[in-house]
């Protein structure tokens, strides 16, 4: 058990050095902060709400980064991409926070809030979990004519309709691939940055979804040029918080510890699998966090007296980090043993690289 | 016994999608019973 | 090598200076810094479990250290004395529900409530409120976790060279 002086509580250090592991393996693997799942966290360990946001925010900046440094070791980071949509998720970012304190002054309630979040996590689940499943199957279809089964595989005809906007100035993004422009990069930058800033839901599983489905990108490539994003926002987040009061740096350095740890597995991870991978892993995040959403809506909704609802929504919470990672894991280990010749369940083989 | 039920839970994604959340809602609830009873 | 070895002592060198930060009071002095409105400074931690039946009688006075019940009168942009974690506002003890004036003593009657974030409960203690970080500390914040995170990233990438592991770039376009 630690004393944090900051936030006035003591806590065990191992639970925090936990979720910074869990949290960054999965951030590494499929590029999100992790947000969602960690302020709740810090809640129930006792961190005073308004602190567990900032602390969670500040260490998403230190994480990222380390996840950051290894994809660009890996070649996943277009830095044209990343660079241009900075700017964009900033004015984003900013507007949605912006519009929802008015929204909030003209008393709109959370519940609307909560039901709007749940929506469009649950839309974009849908869209990854259906698109997912038919690169997956396409895939399958292609090693069993024997042809050669590619790093990526996507189905989504979206990415023509945007990458053929003919706007001045267009982009040429090297590493991905993709000739867009600017406008059409600066725009989703926007519009995931006011979600993430409106409905608090992370930049990251908005982001990298419309990186893969609207820009083309391949997921390996959204995943890693995502993350920087998620340093400069986080970076900003953390600033913005700290002078609020609401960050103590000792939380934000034990998960930190265990992030380093976690991050690098999670980012080593990506070269062991192809991208419907990382988008599996991406949908099973969303749809579990709209339920956790969804529990905490119905505890609202039932004034706030069926105690075994929040409870659920915690189990959930941690669960679910822990079911990502061990997700992860597995998949690491089915590839590692399908190289070498040995059993995997059959839907394994598509979904790695051998 | 046979052990055609059990092998679902690796040969199909769902089931092996099913297994490792039992796991992981089993941790949450050791790490709260052990941990944060008291906070809530 | 070196890789590894550079970072891992930039690494260490910076958690050293959080630890000191940390250890020598001046993480808790830089954040308790300065009053943000009008009231009393308090230690919240030491009232925690006053209630209506058992309130807690905290001393007012001008101490330079606050230990145990006591507080300290403070106007916006005061310095905070050492030991404090929060202000008692002028507003909550007009108020009278949770805290009043009563001559030179406070009457703490209710030192926290319910409060909800994210949809999950906590206790709002009267930590932390009224409270102004020093500006700097935000800086230096963000500073520390950037160095660390960058530190660190290097320091594990160093460590994959060492041990001789070789992680190419991914081939994205392989097979297209």
């Amino acid at each position: 058990m630690f004393e944090f002086v900051v936030s006035g509580i003591v806590a065990p250090i191992f639970l925090l050095v936990f979720v910074g592991f869990t949290v960054g393996t999965v951030g590494g693997f499929i590029g999100v902060g992790g947000g969602y799942m960690v302020t709740p966290a810090l809640i129930v360990f006792g961190f005073p709400g308004y602190m567990a946001s900032g602390i969670d925010m500040t260490h998403i900046a230190g994480k990222a980064l380390v996840s950051t440094v290894r994809h660009r070791q890996l070649g996943n980071i277009d830095w044209t991409l990343a660079l241009s949509m900075v700017a964009g998720t900033m004015l984003g970012v900013e507007l949605g926070v912006r519009v929802l304190v008015y929204f909030k002054h003209l008393g709109i309630s959370g519940v609307v809030l909560l039901i709007t979040s749940v929506v469009v996590m649950f839309g974009l689940f849908l869209y990854t979990q259906v698109e997912t499943r038919r690169a997956h199957r396409q895939a399958e279809a292609m090693a069993r004519e024997g042809r050669k089964v590619g790093r990526e595989i996507q189905t989504s005809r979206l990415p023509q309709i945007f990458q053929n906007i003919p706007l001045f100035p267009i982009v040429r993004c090297s590493t991905a691939r993709i000739v867009v422009s600017m406008w059409v990069i600066v725009l989703i930058g926007i519009v995931t940055g006011f979600l993430a800033g409106f409905l608090g839901v992370g930049g990251g599983f908005v982001r990298v979804p419309a990186l893969v489905y609207l820009v083309g990108a391949s997921t390996h490539i959204a995943v890693g040029t995502d993350l920087v994003e998620i340093v400069v926002s986080g970076g900003y987040g953390a600033l913005r918080h700290s002078i609020e009061g609401h960050v103590d740096m000792m939380a934000v350095l034990f998960m930190i510890c265990g992030a380093l740890f976690g991050a690098q597995f999670g980012s080593i991870a990506t070269a062991y699998v192809r991208g419907p991978a990382i988008r599996y892993i991406l949908s099973y995040s969303l749809i579990l966090a709209t339920l956790g959403a969804v529990l905490r809506l119905l505890y609202v909704l039932t004034g706030q007296t069926l105690e075994v609802l929040a409870l659920l929504a915690v189990m959930l919470t941690l669960g679910e980090m822990i079911f990502l990672c061990l997700f992860i894991i597995s998949l690491v280990v089915f590839a590692v043993r399908h190289k070498h010749g040995k059993s995997v369940p059959p839907w394994v083989p598509a979904l790695v690289v051998s | 016994m046979s052990p055609k039920p059990l092998r679902w839970f690796f040969d199909s994604m769902l089931g092996y999608w099913v297994l490792l959340l039992a796991v992981s809602l089993g941790a949450a609830a050791a790490i709260y019973e052990i941990w944060l009873k008291g906070n809530m | 090598m070196v890789k590894f070895v550079f970072w891992a002592l930039v690494a260490v060198a910076l958690f050293t200076v959080a630890w000191r930060s940390y250890s020598t009071g001046q993480m808790a002095a830089w954040y308790y810094y300065r009053a943000s409105a009008d009231g009393f400074a308090v230690n919240a931690t030491y009232f925690v479990n006053a209630t209506v039946e058992a309130p807690a009688l905290l001393e007012v006075g001008a101490f330079e250290r606050i230990e145990g019940l006591q507080a300290v009168p403070v106007k916006a942009g005061d310095r905070l004395p050492a030991n404090a974690n929060g202000l008692i506002l002028t507003s909550v003890l007009e108020e009278g529900k949770r805290a009043r004036l009563e001559g030179e003593a406070i009457v703490v009657t209710q030192p926290w409530k319910i409060a909800e974030s994210k949809g999950f409960k906590y206790k709002d203690t009267f930590k932390h409120k009224g409270v102004q970080t020093y500006p700097w500390a935000a800086a230096w914040n963000v500073a520390m976790t950037l160095g660390i995170g960058l530190a660190l990233g290097f320091m594990a990438e160093g460590f994959t060279d060492l041990l001789g592991i070789k992680l190419e770039k991914i081939r994205h376009f392989e097979g297209h």
